[in-house]
């Protein structure tokens, strides 16, 4: 397959994770799977045949971004256009993967930047819709929530490919006049940002501080018993079954009998 | 004779809203258009002057937001109480809007905190964990488990806002088992991204004291305390200026940034 064409998959993808892309199971498969950055870096290992270092990549990436939710389309950083575009560039310009959460930070903030766009330019087609719903035109007001998918799709698609075409050469020529201490700041960087996704996470569920000792315990489980994190799910949901049986109980134990 | 919608039609308009919930948003109506469209196969079945698919148009491309994957409750809920109307019920306009607007607010809270906030994490760092052995099987799992679970709880959650109405939605919300279930999953999401930060928050010291013969390393001892002192102090920091000091997430991406700059700058990074 030439590069080309690559690209071009690749790009694809990207408008099919994007936020409101509804043609792979609506927001449910496209934006919160498809546009997952570990299901993305899995799909751009595939086309590109790097397996192993997308999955690098994509692990990283994805342990940053965890925590990234969009309350009421609100989105601070874009996860679909991160999860693309980083790990391919990191692929084909052999970059160290280690240096992936810091080049997802501009990436993710391009796609932001054309979500807000596109949350503007769709206000036209709300106003169409109603001229529609004078007449009761059922099909004219059903094709004002798809024509909105052909300003996505430029949007998403094209900025997609010219960041993907001439982001590689761009890089490759960066990545060889880094200085060492830059590199080993940008590692640095890498390494502390996954905290923020999880930050993020912590601040939206965490009701009572009391809540954040669950965490300690999660995060001790590892650090001393070097227990895999799959270990810890299953010990997790021991605990919220019994977390669930013994805060549910109704509240009506002496009314009856 | 009273018009029953079919449960073909319930499914052509859940499955509208599966898929298209997000198509057309905007900073003016959210997700309304997306909405009117999932009421197009109910609007077509219920009604047939033109002056009454009009009205029913009308009045679902008004602003609507929810967490659309829960959300689905709504849609149901909007189809039954279009079916009563339809039948000559004393339901306006106005009605069948403060049913929608009441129940987006708290639905929007649940679902983000259920979906956005628990599952979907949860999953993706069993996914990530079966990836550190499995490779690519890791994001295979979460490709499949998730749009499969939340397609079936989508469905259910239609059919369940059809046939309750609002009154069971509001039971549902109003007996505590939904607070313990939000609860209990929070317990798990919680020890998980515990474990995942352990896992990938990544901070080393290279500082080093050295006399002589004797090298006093700051990693080694940290070691010897708590392996993951450094990434579990930062986690802290982020956590605080997030929820106590209330900055934007840039900002503390920003901090991070700094924090970074600084730290290797003195070699305690």
């Amino acid at each position: 397959m030439p590069m080309t064409l690559k690209l071009i998959l690749i790009a694809l993808l990207a408008y099919l994770g994007a936020i409101g892309t509804p043609w792979f199971f609506g927001t449910t498969g496209g934006f919160y799977t498809l546009g997952r950055p570990l299901v993305a870096s899995a799909l751009v290992g595939l086309i590109l045949g790097d397996m192993p270092i997308a999955l690098e990549v994509g692990v990283i990436i994805q342990a940053m971004y965890i925590g990234i939710i969009t309350p009421g389309a609100v989105m601070p950083f874009d996860v679909d256009y991160i999860g693309y575009l980083t790990t391919a560039l990191v692929v084909l310009s052999k970059m160290d993967p280690k240096l992936a959460p810091t080049l997802a930070v501009p990436v993710g903030l391009i796609g932001v930047l054309i979500w807000n766009l596109i949350w503007v330019i769709n206000v036209y087609f709300a106003h169409k819709a109603d001229k529609y719903a004078e007449s009761g035109d059922l099909h004219g007001v059903a094709s004002m929530n798809l024509y909105p998918q052909i300003v996505n799709f430029i949007l998403r698609f094209v900025p997609a490919f010219v960041i993907l075409y001439f982001g590689n050469g761009f890089l490759q020529h960066l990545v060889s006049i880094i200085p060492p201490f830059l590199n080993h700041y940008l590692q640095v960087v890498g390494g502390l940002l996954p905290a923020l996704g999880i930050g993020l996470l912590l601040n939206m569920i965490i009701k009572e501080r009391i809540y954040l000792g669950i965490f300690l315990v999660g995060f001790l489980l590892v650090e001393y018993l070097k227990l895999p994190i799959l270990a810890v799910a299953l010990f997790g949901i021991v605990l919220a079954s019994f977390w669930f049986k013994f805060t549910s109980q109704p509240r009506e134990v002496d009314g009856n009998e | 004779m009273s018009k029953e919608l079919s449960n073909k039609t319930l499914f052509k308009s859940w499955i509208t809203w599966f898929f298209f919930n997000g198509s057309s948003q905007s900073g003016e109506r959210m997700q309304g258009v997306a909405f009117a469209h999932s009421m197009v196969p109910i609007i077509r079945e219920l009604y047939n002057k033109q002056e009454d698919i009009s009205a029913a148009l009308k009045r679902h491309l008004v602003l609507f937001n929810v967490e659309p994957q829960i959300g689905s409750v709504v849609n149901g809920v909007a189809a039954a109480m279009e079916e009563q109307r339809a039948n000559g019920a004393e339901i306006d306009d106005d009605a069948i809007n403060t049913v929608k607007v009441a129940l987006m607010g708290p639905l929007s809270g649940i679902g983000d905190t259920l979906i956005s906030g628990t599952l979907i994490p949860i999953l993706l760092a069993i996914a990530l964990g079966i990836t550190n052995t499995l490779g690519v099987v890791g994001p295979l799992f979460y490709f499949i488990a998730y749009p499969l679970l939340t397609a079936l709880y989508s469905w259910y959650l239609y059919k369940f806002g059809y046939n309750t109405g609002l009154v069971g939605i509001q039971n549902i919300m109003g007996n505590g088992q939904l607070d313990s279930l939000t609860d209990a999953l929070s317990v798990l999401g919680l020890l998980v991204m515990g474990a995942l930060s352990a896992t990938y928050i990544t901070a080393t010291s290279p500082l080093k004291y050295t006399s002589g013969k004797m090298v006093l390393s700051l990693q080694d001892i940290l070691n010897k305390i708590m392996p993951g002192l450094i990434p579990l102090l930062v986690v802290g920091i982020v956590w605080y200026l997030l929820s106590v000091k209330k900055k934007s997430p840039i900002w503390v991406m920003g901090f991070i940034f700094v924090f970074a700059f600084i730290a290797t700058a003195l070699n305690i990074l």
